[in-house]
């Protein structure tokens, strides 16, 4: 009997040593995207994230939800999901939207030579992660439809928050993939498609999330238990969670091609 | 010195069957010598292929592994490095891990055969990177283990929803690198060239006793990061950057001593 108790003290001490901090995507969904954007941007636009970032993409892609609970950075802490209204439109008269601060910080970053170094690299910072944050399945909040509200399941017993279901959904999908496995499965879609994709506004990609992802309230209803659902619907599911990675990854770079490289922007 | 051979020749038989990790963690350790391996002379990357046959990444963690055999446990003792008050190498008569490191050095400068050879550079690649880890130095006769026995971070939230992670000192530096979630080594390497590059000429310089020195320095500013156990999540943040920053200087450093011995 001790020694069980001994065994089940260190697994969970095992299990909470780790946990990673992350959210939204979880830090593998994040790191992927970050790293698909950068697999296209232009050799201008790479060199001046680089110059400014003094990393690669990927490196800051979860730095907003390391700092959120941070002094001097609370008020990042909603900036992490899209609220839209009965229309499914992004709500923009509220600050805590990533669409919205998407915005803000193009706009922003239109004249980023006037502004200062840290300044641009605290926006490129933001925009490495909130462009993945907003298509993330759980992360558009559905304000006048109480239908889609974040809610209980089990996965094998476990019980667990829809909402975190979809923020892990791509290390539990592709458990042990690296940024590259992520890049090499899913970035496959030809330059045609990837420019589809690509138009539009953030507003606009907010709007598509929040018509498209009101699916994921069917595939996973409320109580389920996951690994009792039809085979066809986790792949579903894994398809939507793959398509919105690869999907935030190209917008993210059509965003920075834009900022840095628009003559080059195929956007 | 007669002594030391012996262990090496031990460590030689080993070094055709074993392929783990002491220090950082396995991921960090293949990170260094996979950096190190891309601040390489072609001389210096041709004798290295040569004599392991494969990746410095590959031989990154042999010693660790080696270390977990009885007949081997001394290696543990190893990884110690010792300063005085004034941050300047203490352990010219220990066992520790700079001292490894020169005798290491200097057998592989005279390369009487290569299957004692094979044992050094693996001892080398794994001991670089191991004395730039904050984790096992002893300042003026304190261990920084007995300064924090424990680390206790805050998840930084408010409340009852304020979690704690309980880390040892030599646990919180071997999972730096678990923070970036889904980099493979290559994706590390990559960054630490784009965020240091400009850096190599200065890091690499001098030898083993003075990155010991400069490691003490880091350290130094670390406690001054800490003021205690309890540490926010602020204060996390701010020394991950200062590990990533020692994992560059193992890396380069790593491939200066080597660029040196195989010219």
């Amino acid at each position: 009997m001790k020694r069980k108790i001994i065994v089940l003290f260190w697994t969970a001490v095992c299990i909470v040593a780790a946990t990673p901090y992350v959210k939204g995507w979880n830090g593998v969904g994040h790191s992927a995207i970050a790293y698909i954007a950068e697999q296209h941007l232009t050799p201008k636009t790479e060199r001046e994230c680089r110059r400014y970032l003094k990393h690669t993409l990927p490196y800051y892609a979860s730095w907003m939800d390391h700092w959120r609970n941070c002094p001097g950075f609370e008020h990042t802490s909603h900036w992490h999901g899209v609220p839209v209204d009965a229309s499914l439109q992004s709500i923009r008269t509220e600050s805590n939207n990533a669409a919205n601060q998407i915005r803000h910080a193009c706009k922003r970053m239109k004249k980023y030579r006037r502004l200062s170094d840290s300044l641009v690299c605290d926006n490129l910072k933001y925009l490495i992660h909130m462009v993945g944050d907003m298509h993330c399945p759980s992360h558009t909040k559905y304000v006048d439809q109480p239908q889609y509200k974040n809610y209980n399941l089990r996965v094998k017993g476990k019980k667990t928050r829809s909402h975190s279901f979809w923020d892990s959904s791509p290390s539990f999908f592709h458990k042990g993939w690296t940024c590259e496995d992520f890049a090499r499965e899913l970035d496959t879609m030809s330059e045609t498609e990837i420019a589809a994709i690509c138009e539009g506004t953030p507003d606009d990609w907010a709007h598509e999330n929040a018509l498209a992802m009101r699916e994921i309230f069917k595939l996973l209803p409320a109580a389920c238990e996951y690994t009792d659902l039809p085979e066809s619907d986790k792949e579903r599911m894994r398809e939507i969670s793959d398509r919105q990675i690869v999907k935030a990854g190209y917008r993210l770079a059509a965003i920075l091609n834009g900022i840095f490289d628009p003559k080059n922007s195929k956007r | 010195m007669k002594r030391h051979m012996i262990r090496y020749m031990l460590l030689c038989m080993l070094s055709c069957t074993a392929a783990g990790a002491f220090a950082w963690n396995g991921l960090g350790e293949r990170t260094i010598a996979a950096f190190a391996q891309a601040n390489l002379t072609p001389e210096a990357e041709k004798r290295v292929t040569e004599l392991l046959g494969g990746t410095m990444e590959d031989n990154a963690s042999w010693l660790g592994k080696t270390a977990r055999e009885e007949r081997f446990s001394y290696i543990k003792r190893w990884k110690f490095v010792h300063l005085d008050a004034s941050l300047q190498y203490a352990g010219e008569n220990s066992e520790d891990c700079v001292a490894q490191i020169e005798r290491a050095a200097e057998t592989l400068r005279r390369g009487d055969n290569d299957s004692l050879s094979v044992a050094t550079l693996r001892t080398l690649i794994n001991l670089v990177g191991k004395m730039h880890s904050p984790s096992y130095y002893i300042i003026d006769g304190t261990p920084m283990s007995k300064q924090f026995p424990e680390i206790i971070i805050s998840n930084g939230k408010k409340g009852k929803k304020e979690e704690f992670t309980h880390r040892t000192w030599a646990k919180y530096w071997d999972n730096l690198l678990n923070r970036h979630r889904g980099f493979s080594v290559a994706m590390y390497v990559e960054d630490l060239g784009v965020c240091y590059g400009d850096m190599k000429e200065a890091y690499s310089a001098g030898g083993p006793r003075d990155w010991a020195s400069d490691m003490g320095r880091e350290c130094t500013a670390l406690t001054k990061l800490i003021p205690d156990i309890y540490m926010s999540r602020e204060t996390d943040n701010r020394l991950e950057p200062i590990g990533y920053k020692c994992v560059a200087k193992a890396g380069f450093r790593l491939a200066a001593l080597l660029n040196g011995i195989l010219k």
